[in-house]
This record gives C-alpha cells, structure tokens and sequence, in this order.
C-alpha cells in the first residue's frame, strides 16, 4: 500500500506542478474552435468559389473546345472549297488559254478579203429629174447613172473610171465616159495618173459635180451644158497631191498636160464676122489634139481648217495651150470655201477664158458664182422635218462677148441620209447674151427637182 | 484680118504657160525632196504635222466636200480602196489618209 499510495501522491502532485503550465483547456478549446471554424468556414467558402469557378470555367472549355470543332470544320469546308476553286481556276486557265490559241489562230489567219491585195469595187451616183421651164411643159428630164468603177492593183495602183449613162430628150440612151485613169501613188506627196481625167480647172469639176454633192439640182453657170466656159475633162497626164504647210495648213497642187481643147459638146458659141452663130468654138470634151500641140495647166490651192468643221480654202488654176483650129485658148479660175460649223457653208469661184478666133479676134469670157447654204438643224428647233432640210443661195453670172447672163437660184436640200438628198430649186434668169435654146433669145426661170444618190 | 498688135495678148499667156511649167517642175523637185528622205518620220515632218488623230482629220476632210460617210458602210478592203481614190481625188497628204483609213477599219 505504501507505493500505492506513494505513486499517487507522485501523481497527484505531478499533475498540481503541470497545472499551471497547462492553460485553462475550457478557455483556449472554445477560442480555437471558433478560429478554426471561422477558418473553415472561410476556406469552405473559398474552395466552393473555387469549384463553382472551375465548373463555369469547364463550361467555357468546352464552349470553346465546341467552337474550335466547328471552326476546324469550317476551315476543312473552307480548304475543300478553296482545292475545289482552284480546281476550276485551272480548269478555266486551262480553256482561257485554248480559247486565245484558236483566236490567235484566227488572228493570224485574215480573211480572204482584208489580206487580199486587189480590190474590185462599184460605187457611184444616180439621179432622177424633174425640169419646168417657163414657157414650156414640164417633164421628167433625166434620169441618170454613173457607176464609178474601182479597182486597185496593189498599194501604190489604182484604176478609176465613171461612167455616165442618161436618157437623153429623145428617149435615147446616151453613154459617155467621165474619166478613166491609170493613178500611181508615188508616195505620200505625189499621184501621177494618166489617162482621160477630169481637169483641175476650177473646183466644180472634180470636186462638186457628183449628183450627191452638189446642193443645188443644176450647175453653176460656168460649169453649166449650156453656158460652160471652161472643159469638163482631157485625156493626158498629171501629177498631184498635197502637203502640210505646218500642222494645219494644207497645200495642195495639180499639173497636167494634156491635147488641149476639143470640138465636141455645148457651150458658148460666138457670132463670127458675118454676125452668124457659131454654135460652138469650145473646149469640151477633150478628145485627139486638135493642134497637135500639148496643153498644160494646174491648180494650187491653201486649205487651213482651224478645227473641224472650221477651215477656208483658195484656190487658183489656169490651162493654156492652142486647141480648135490651132488657135489659142487660155483659162484662169479662182476658187474660194469656207466653213463656219456643221452648218453654214459658202462658196464661190471666178472663171476668165481667153478664146482666139480666126475671124473675130479673142474672144473674154468672164464667168462667176457665189453660193450659201445652212442646214436648219443649227436652229436648234423641235420643228418636224427641220433638222434634215438645207437651204441653199446661189448667185451667177457671165460677161460674154454678145452678152450678159444672170441667175439667181434659191433652193432646199432634205437630206433623207448621208447619200440620198432631195433637191429643189428655183431659178430665176436674166440676160441678153445669145441663147441657142430660146427663140426669142429669153433666158426663162425654171424650176428643178432631182432625188439624188451617191452609193 | 488679124494684126501682131491683136495678137499682143497671146504674150501674157505664153508667161502663162512658162511660168505654169517652172511651177510643175518645182513642185515636182519639191515632191522629191520631201519623199526622198529613207526615214519617213523625220524631225523636220514631225514638227510639220501635228498629230491629229484619225477621228479629227476624218472630221476636217471628209466633210470638205461631201455629206459624211459612215465607217459601218463599208469593209476594210473597201475602205482602202476608197481611200487610195480619195487621197487622190482630195489630194490628201499619205500619213493624213492612212490615220483616216486607220480609224475608218477601226469603227467598221
């Protein structure tokens, strides 16, 4: 019993010496509890933040891993399209390329026509008339072709020939050859031609003849059947052409030489010694030498257009050389255009032939017109019909050695097209020069109406 | 009874006819001299011609004399043709007529 008790007053007194050491357990047990539990409480609710943060972002992954599997889809449909674009885009490229083969081919291969260095082509004129004279019954009084044949040879060779076919007053046919000439293109400057060419004596003849040029359904007078003072055409040869004077400017020229006047056709006669008519002593229709001695003649002319529908030209001309019964005969012309606009033209020419004669001397033949025409359409109206109607002025005249001439002609064109005009004009005459075709040596006013075609 | 003094006017015609052929002579030489030169685009004709395109020069000489006539009217051959009649007939410079020709086969 002794260690018994021995061991338990050790204790005992253990445990007294031990207490105050150890704090009151009450006390800290509650304090600590309540830290840990606040602590607890605190990380519970920070690891539940944390899995509802991981959950939401689980959820994201996987949006976004969705978004990248349909991204990776499309990207796959996108390179599908793009190999199967691309397949095409050769395929294409491949076709392009077949396709500008056989067009260079083709290209390469002209046609027959534009490589072709001949050419054979048909152009020309026509007209058809109406004629009321004064005094006189009214008649259909012409109707008339003029097919001008073309052919070139090659680049430099050409050759050129209008015929003329009308049906004359009697109901005959008449056929008559304007000109028929050889032309060589020497170079950019200069033509030669040889052959029966129209004379470049005045401007009317080769330049306003043609049925669909000329504004007015006759002629001037000196270029008229009736009245004509100078030749229509020659058989000879003439060089030609023209040149820039400066980057406008233009001249141009012509020289022939020819056999000189003939002793067929129209035209002013003269009354001889014995005051008897000689119907005529003119220079027309050029056919053999009448003197076996050359003519010779040209024309120089400036055209300068200051822009496009803007331009003036002069021209002066002339021919001499000895023609009917080895006389004398002698031509100078003036010629003179000018255009204001698409719409307003003038124009003029002055003729003076000299003519010796066996019997009366030389004979002067003086001869002139002026000519105005406006196209209505520079009215700028909304009036039916305007826009293609021409109103055309023309005055004439001739100082003859027996006589004077004047005539006044007012007229219209109405341009059906570029190539079909209709014509109208009335004249109005005056003079007492001789007239073969009058009796009563009148020079009677008429009215003309033509349809005209150049094609 | 014809006398030397009626005849007197046949002197100014035969200075005419002088002076007519001293000027073909000369536009001839001229002629010469401006096709002779082998290189056709020389300094002195490019300074001469001032470079107005085929439409322009279609409107400035086409019209001179005549209604227009449409390029649509005929083919190139044609064209080429009628333009080797009309350099002639106008008396057009060459480089004026195949800038014309040019722009008629172009417009055809």
């Amino acid at each position: 019993m002794k260690k018994t008790t021995r061991f338990l007053a050790v204790g005992i007194s253990a445990v007294a010496l031990l207490m105050p050491c150890v704090p009151p357990a009450q006390a800290q047990t509650s304090d600590d509890f309540k830290a840990m539990k606040e602590l607890l409480e605190k990380q519970g609710g920070q690891i539940q933040e944390l899995l509802k943060g991981r959950a939401e972002d689980q959820q994201k992954i996987q949006r976004l891993e969705q978004l990248v599997g349909e991204t990776q889809k499309k990207a796959e449909q996108s390179q599908q399209t793009a190999t199967t674009a691309q397949q095409k885009a050769e395929e294409t490229q491949k076709t392009t390329a077949d396709v500008a083969a056989k067009v260079q081919t083709l290209q390469s291969t002209p046609s027959e026509e534009a490589s072709a260095q001949r050419n054979f082509l048909v152009t020309g004129m026509a007209d058809f008339l109406y004629q009321k004279t004064e005094g006189q019954n009214g008649s259909f009084a012409q109707a008339h072709v003029a097919p001008i044949l073309l052919f070139r040879a090659n680049d430099k060779t050409l050759f050129e020939t209008e015929l003329e076919m009308k049906v004359a007053s009697d109901g005959s046919t008449e056929l008559g050859l304007e000109y028929a000439q050889l032309d060589y293109l020497v170079n950019d400057y200069l033509t030669l031609i040889a052959g029966r060419f129209v004379l470049p004596l005045g401007v009317v003849r080769e330049k306003h003849d043609a049925v669909w040029i000329n504004k007015l359904p006759i002629m001037p007078l000196p270029e008229s059947d009736t009245t004509a003072l100078i030749p229509e055409n020659d058989i000879g040869v003439q060089a030609r052409g023209g040149f820039h004077l400066n980057d406008r400017a233009l001249m141009t020229y012509a020289a022939y030489i020819g056999n000189g006047p003939g002793s067929g056709g129209d035209g002013p006669g003269h009354f001889d010694s014995t005051s008897t008519w000689q119907p005529t002593s003119n220079p027309f229709n050029g056919g053999s030498s009448m003197s076996g001695k050359p003519n010779g003649g040209g024309r120089l002319a400036i055209f300068y257009p200051w822009e496009p529908n803007h331009d003036v030209e002069f021209g002066v001309s002339g021919q001499t050389g000895r023609g009917t019964d080895n006389m004398l005969w002698s031509a100078f012309a003036l010629d003179a255009a000018v255009h204001l606009g698409p719409n307003l033209e003038c124009r003029g020419e002055f003729v003076n032939t000299w003519e010796d004669t066996s019997d009366v001397g030389t004979l002067e033949r003086k001869g002139w017109w002026l000519q105005a025409a406006y196209k209505l359409a520079g009215l700028d109206r909304e009036w039916p019909l305007i826009n293609n109607l021409e109103a055309v002025f023309r005055y004439g005249g001739e100082s003859l050695p027996d006589g004077h001439i004047n005539q006044y002609d007012i007229g219209f064109i109405y341009h059906v097209s570029n190539t079909l005009l209709l014509k109208g004009a009335y004249s109005i005459l005056d003079g007492n020069a001789y007239n073969a075709d009058s009796e009563n040596n009148r020079w009677p006013n008429m009215f003309t109406f033509q349809v005209a075609h150049g094609f | 009874m014809k006398t030397m003094n009626r005849l007197s006017p046949l002197k100014p015609r035969v200075w005419l006819g002088l002076c007519l052929a001293i000027v073909v002579a000369a536009i001839y030489t001229v002629s010469i001299a401006f096709a002779g030169d082998a290189n056709p685009k020389t300094k002195t004709e490019k300074k001469a011609v001032k470079k107005l395109d085929g439409a322009q020069l279609y409107a400035t000489h086409c019209n001179r004399c005549h209604a227009e006539r449409y390029a649509t009217e005929r083919t190139d051959a044609q064209w080429k043709t009628l333009m080797m009649h009309m350099q002639t007939r106008a008396q057009l410079p060459g480089q004026d007529a195949k800038a014309i020709l040019k722009y008629l086969q172009e417009n055809n």
